[in-house]
């Protein structure tokens, strides 16, 4: 029963969020499109280097060119289901409202943390640009690559998105608790890692060293956000890991970032914060 | 500390209950010299500051409570205790009936928390929407949802702003939203932290009368923190007053006054620009033949003060008005400076 009208209400918070995100972009629609635009321009400069690079020479370390698409069509999906659920209010940037005292917003909503947090991010029709053009370009590497499309395949396609979803998530988390300690210093410092990730993320690690794939697969876990999942997608196995890997990382990133920031919201409460900014708050 | 006019009250009645509440912060120090560096590195230096010190009160349900303090007293540490975004280093804390701390979601359906310095409006929508979203967010029933919106937009005349977006709102007029927004789920109890700080005197009078009004006709039970004295003395029937992390005073404004002394003003208009030897009181201002006194009419009786003055020629006019609740208050955090 509390499942069930736990569950509604997340619906019902989404459904708002969701309504909230429409009156924006209706309340000024010219430039609501002119940032969706941007940021459509922007991810495909991110990943066109890449692309370029691997159509002049036939590939990168062992991938055809359409692989190399494929693999960077999936980073964008990943990228834009991250922007569409976690951008919103810097749900996606905890550190942010950490480090700028907001948290105590939190505080006074009757809602637990957890669902505030996997709601107010919702963003459908102002974020949703770079999962329509990640869509796109994973489309056409698809279809340059004549997969064979079955219910399964389709299905392991949706876990896989969700398990790297769920990993840059809590790596985010993992990061940002360091503001609780250091509010000032670490304010942004999910942004800046999840950039380095967002960069390293493009290169396909085929041929790289094995301590490199390794390391890009475990402690900078980059290589777990796109170019390991599609490799699975695609049939080729990584470094003699099973397919089960990054959800094992996902679950050990998630613990650790759980276990983390309930210590740091510990630590909030009995020290509270001598800093507040109403930057990015509720805009 | 004193106690003033205070009844028994039965548990059922405690809105407030705040028991032996410690809390200490420890503040980052650092030497600017050389030397006072390359100590930090090494050992940094912490200084324990005794926010709330041993703080014990009761508010009953119903009540109009004023939380006063010179800055840096205590008084937004307790306003956060009570809304359980700081946990105390000892003592208990309940508002309600329910732990802050432990059951806060369900505390929060019942209770409203606002402080001056920020808002719960969404800054890129029209005030409106925030309201839907505390409705969708506290899960307000439809009935009460829109009796409340009528209610505030009625009291607060906000009907001119419904559709205002939120940024582009004066500071009066979004505080204004921000205090409706805050009763739009009839919170039993409301706790304001400087709601009039930064208001005109317009802006602050349409804040005072509403606070009362809803206190009154609802029996809402309201602490309220603020550094105008004056406009607490209006509001609030009882005053707690901490200094130093200390309850210094708990009771009437009345009481206040009596402890400090029956201080009056009293101005002379003269028909010259001599001052007047008045000869009792303390002399404050003058200039242009205007001269102000202060007086201490526990020391010397008005029919005296009134006698002497009689005497005195080339008086135009007499004001005799009560020194201003700030005074009184300035002057009992000075005595309780020394004293301690």
């Amino acid at each position: 029963m509390e499942v069930k009208r736990t569950g509604k209400r997340f619906f019902q918070l989404l459904w708002l969020y969701a309504k909230m995100d429409l009156s924006w972009l209706l309340r000024d629609t010219f430039f609501a499109l002119l940032a969706m635009a941007a940021d459509v321009v922007g991810t495909v400069s991110a990943i066109s280097g890449i692309f370029l690079l691997s159509w002049r020479f036939g590939g990168i370390g062992g991938l055809n060119q359409n692989q190399v698409l494929f693999m960077l069509g999936y980073a964008t999906v990943v990228s834009g289901l991250f922007q569409l659920f976690f951008t919103g209010n810097n749900t996606g940037h905890f550190s942010r409202r950490i480090g700028r005292g907001q948290v105590e917003h939190m505080w006074i909503q009757p809602l637990s943390l957890p669902m505030q947090l996997l709601t107010e991010g919702f963003l459908p029709f102002t974020a949703s640009s770079n999962l329509f053009s990640g869509g796109l370009i994973f489309l056409i590497a698809i279809n340059q690559l004549s997969l064979t499309i079955t219910f399964l395949w389709v299905l392991r396609l949706l876990v896989s998105l969700l398990i790297s979803l769920m990993t840059i998530v809590a790596i985010s988390y993992l990061t940002s608790a360091l503001a609780f300690y250091s509010p000032v210093q670490a304010e942004e410092i999910s942004t800046y890692v999840l950039d380095s990730l967002r960069h390293l993320r493009n290169f396909p690690l085929n041929e790289m060293p094995k301590a490199i794939q390794f390391t890009l697969l475990s402690f900078i876990p980059a290589g777990l956000i796109a170019w390991f999942p599609a490799m699975d997608l695609l049939g080729q196995t990584t470094l003699g890991f099973t397919a089960g890997f990054p959800a094992i990382c996902c679950v050990i990133f998630s613990l650790l970032a759980v276990y983390f920031t309930r210590k740091g919201l510990n630590y909030y409460v009995q020290r509270g914060s001598n800093r507040y900014l109403p930057h990015g708050h509720r805009r | 500390m004193c106690k003033e006019d205070r009844t028994d009250t039965s548990l059922m009645d405690i809105a407030v209950d705040v028991n032996h509440v410690t809390k200490t912060f420890l503040q980052w120090q650092r030497d600017l010299a050389g030397k006072g560096l390359l100590k930090g590195l090494i050992k940094s230096e912490k200084k324990l500051v005794m926010a709330l010190d041993d703080i014990s009160f009761q508010i009953r349900r119903g009540e109009f409570v004023a939380y006063a303090g010179p800055n840096g007293a205590g008084k937004s540490t307790t306003m956060k205790i009570l809304a359980g975004m700081l946990l105390p280093n000892q003592g208990s804390v309940q508002v309600l009936g329910l732990s802050p701390q432990k059951d806060r979601i369900a505390l929060m359906r019942k209770i409203g928390v606002l402080f001056g310095n920020r808002t719960e409006l969404w800054w890129d929508h029209p005030v409106l929407q925030s309201f839907e979203w505390k409705r969708v967010v506290w899960d307000i029933p439809d009935q009460t949802y829109k009796e409340n919106l009528a209610l505030v937009t009625e009291l607060l005349d906000l009907k001119s702003l419904l559709k205002t977006y939120v940024r582009e709102l004066s500071l009066g007029q979004r505080m204004r939203a921000d205090l409706a927004m805050l009763l739009l789920h009839s919170p039993e109890c409301i706790l304001l932290d400087e709601p009039t700080l930064g208001l005109d005197v317009i802006a602050k009078r349409r804040m005072i009368d509403f606070l009362k009004y809803v206190n009154q006709e609802n029996s809402v039970t309201i602490l309220v923190t603020s550094h105008d004295m004056d406009d607490l003395e209006e509001m609030a029937q009882r005053i707690l007053m901490i200094s130093d992390g200390k309850l210094a005073y708990d009771g009437q404004f009345s009481g206040l006054h009596q402890i400090a002394g029956n201080l009056t003003r009293i101005t002379l208009t003269m028909a010259s620009e001599v001052q007047p030897p008045i000869g009792f009181g303390r002399f404050l201002e003058g200039s242009h033949g205007v001269f102000q006194y202060e007086v201490d009419l526990t020391v010397q009786p008005i029919e005296q003060v009134l006698f002497r003055l009689s005497q005195i020629q080339g008086i135009q006019d007499i004001e005799i008005n009560r020194a201003p609740i700030e005074q009184v208050i300035a002057e009992l955090f000075r005595s309780w400076k020394k004293q301690t």
